[in-house]
């Protein structure tokens, strides 16, 4: 029956360690066939380094004085290929203590000594790169969720000592309400499930104290496909929300800010119009030149009134901004375009509309976006030259790309940055009205939506304004209601 | 229709220009309304509810239509809308807002809190004058006014 094991080399030795007997398993093991084996020292197996230790010698010494000797080593095949071996030798005596022999069984451990030595040296790289991270969290927890391992980040983390928490379930992270509504097996759970859990929420730590995590729970598994444990990964994102929710609250004193400052600041120029406008009405008893001066004190506050106005529509780009929606932007140009009619009418203009995408954007600002555009395309156009406004796209990349090209004024290259800056203007305020505020409105309304805005131009030449925009753009919500088409699209 | 005696109008505005050019564009629209003035939103609402210096009803008879502003201090016209529509015996007055703000925020609100109309101040004396003529035109000769409780 030994004759015939496979998986095991089992043979016997004489008392001075000559092989007198081979199996099967001791032939597919080592290699030998029986007739070559038989009537060999047994050291033939061991590496040379080990006979010049006298390790043979020694294990056989073993054996006869405590019975049994067991070890795992290199041995030797017959083509000289080395094999991790598990080794027993069993001293054989007779009745009278008298040594007969040895028995050698030999296993082949090559196999499972790879996997162990890879699973160590990941582990040794698991743990080093664990030790080293002091702003993460890793910990090990068995199948039932106990922690079995611990890290400098998790104490830094958590709070607690690694001796303190060892043992400990880790749903002891957890607030009441989360332990309550059953969250730390649930997680447990999805990760065994799909491999993986992925989640923010509000932790515990020692001390009581409540912070924000990001945490990843992964399920591992042994070769057999038994679960062994999770790994759990957690990030303290505190600052980060801190400072979202400092965000959210400055970004929400600064839209009362502009309003109140709106209405405060528009209050005494309301002032001066009304009462302007009763002095203009009894105004007969005043000279010429009292008149003009009057009209300019008016001329003035209207002039306030529309830049704190466009003040008010630039700081709520971002501040009282809706989610995007689906804009189809052809269909809404043409309702700018019949928005400026009167204007087009006046100088004659003609507005083309070649090709328009359909895009996630913000439709009151795509709208302020191109009543910008064209409204500058038909103010700076040639007196002796009606304007035609060419609006054209192609798609670049993952962007949109949008030119409105005119054939008025233009303006020269030296420019092309500083017009999109607040208040700035190219012409005094006698040549063309405006507070100097439009292009960087639309270049804070492109910008909102992740895209860019440029100008080209010559003297004489017109101008083209190029806008990307992103064609896929999921900026905070994804608002259905918000979407723009044509009602019959 | 029959021509009742003049409607008491009562106009809420912390703002003393705001209140005297709408008396001149009454006169100037030849209303002949009787024109009450409050100048915030807890007395507009001790005016109503006949309580605090208003205990004497001579001083403050029933309003057939209220002109309302919407910032006050100490109590701004949202509120006061508010606590108007919430009481029983004052919820039938029509309640016109007549304020500087155009923002599309208090436009809604307003109609929201059932004002019945909203109109932004102008700017103009001539265009107040069109507007106080047009608001007496439409409330004080179109328009059937509830009978007061």
């Amino acid at each position: 029956m030994v004759a015939g094991v496979r998986d095991y080399a089992i043979f016997l030795l004489s008392p001075e360690g000559i092989v007198s007997s081979w199996n099967l398993g001791a032939e597919l093991i080592k290699g030998y066939h029986a007739e070559e084996i038989i009537g060999k020292h047994f050291s033939i197996f061991y590496p040379q380094e080990a006979i010049d230790k006298g390790w043979p010698e020694f294990e056989l010494n073993t054996a006869a004085s405590e019975g049994r000797f067991e070890d795992e080593g290199w041995r030797i095949r017959k083509d000289g290929s080395q094999f991790w071996a598990n080794v027993v030798i069993t001293a054989w005596k007779n009745g009278d203590g008298g040594l007969l022999g040895y028995l050698k069984i030999t296993r082949d451990l090559t196999v499972r000594r790879e996997i162990e030595l890879a699973l160590r040296d990941s582990e040794e790289r698991f743990r080093h790169l664990a030790m080293s991270a002091t702003d993460y969290a890793f910990i090990l927890l068995d199948p039932g969720g106990y922690i079995t391992s611990w890290n400098p980040g998790a104490e830094k983390i958590k709070g607690y000592h690694s001796e303190e928490i060892i043992g400990k379930h880790f749903s002891i992270f957890y607030p009441k309400e989360a332990i309550d509504k059953g969250w730390p097996a649930h997680e447990l759970m999805v990760a065994r499930t799909k491999g993986r859990f992925e989640d923010e929420g509000w932790r515990v730590r020692k001390d009581g104290s409540r912070f924000w995590a990001d945490v990843h729970i992964t399920a591992f598994e042994d070769d057999a496909g038994k679960l062994r444990g999770f790994w759990k990964i957690t990030r303290d994102l505190t600052e980060r929300k801190l400072a979202e929710e400092r965000l959210r609250r400055s970004n929400k004193e600064l839209e009362q800010f502009a309003s109140v400052a709106a209405h405060d600041l528009q209050e005494p120029l309301r002032k001066i119009q009304a009462f302007g406008d009763r002095l203009r009405t009894r105004a007969t008893s005043l000279d010429a030149q009292s008149r003009d001066y009057l009209e300019r004190i008016l001329a003035s506050a209207v002039r306030m009134r529309t830049l704190i106005n466009d003040l008010l529509a630039f700081s709520r780009v971002t501040i009282k901004a809706p989610p995007f929606g689906r804009v189809e932007l052809e269909y809404l140009v043409r309702e700018v375009t019949t928005d400026l009619e009167v204007h087009i009418q006046q100088t004659r203009g003609r507005v083309e509309i070649r090709s328009l995408p359909t895009l996630d954007a913000d439709p009151l600002q795509m709208r302020q976006l191109f009543q910008n555009l064209i409204g500058n395309a038909l103010k700076f156009s040639r007196p002796e030259e009606p304007p035609v406004i060419t609006i054209d796209s192609k798609r670049a990349g993952s962007f949109w790309q949008i030119s409105v090209r005119d054939n008025g004024i233009g303006f020269e290259e030296t420019y092309r940055e500083r017009i999109f800056e607040m208040f700035q203007r190219l012409h005094g305020r006698n040549e063309y009205e405006g507070t100097g505020m439009g292009l960087a409105l639309c270049r804070k309304i492109v910008e909102r939506h992740r895209g860019s805005i440029s100008a080209q131009s010559r003297p004489g030449e017109g101008a083209t304004f190029i806008v990307r925009l992103p064609a896929q753009n999921h900026g905070g919500q994804y608002d259905q209601e918000n979407s723009y088409r044509r009602l019959d699209g | 229709m029959i021509r009742r005696t003049p409607i008491v109008v009562l106009m809420a505005d912390d703002d003393a220009d705001d209140r005297e050019m709408t008396k001149e564009a009454f006169e100037m629209s030849r209303l002949a309304n009787d024109l009450r003035f409050a100048v915030d939103g807890v007395d507009l609402m001790d005016y109503l509810k006949r309580r605090g210096k208003y205990t004497n009803p001579s001083k403050c008879p029933r309003p057939g239509i209220i002109l309302l502003d919407l910032n006050m201090p100490k109590k701004d016209g949202r509120e006061a809308l508010a606590e108007i529509r919430e009481d029983a015996e004052l919820t039938d007055i029509p309640v016109v807002i007549l304020t500087t703000s155009k923002e599309e925020e208090d436009i809604q609100r307003s109609y929201s809190l059932h004002a019945n109309s909203y109109i932004t101040k102008p700017v103009t004396f001539e265009a107040l004058v069109n507007v106080v003529a047009g608001l007496g035109r439409y409330w004080f000769e179109i328009v059937e006014l509830p009978r007061p409780k």
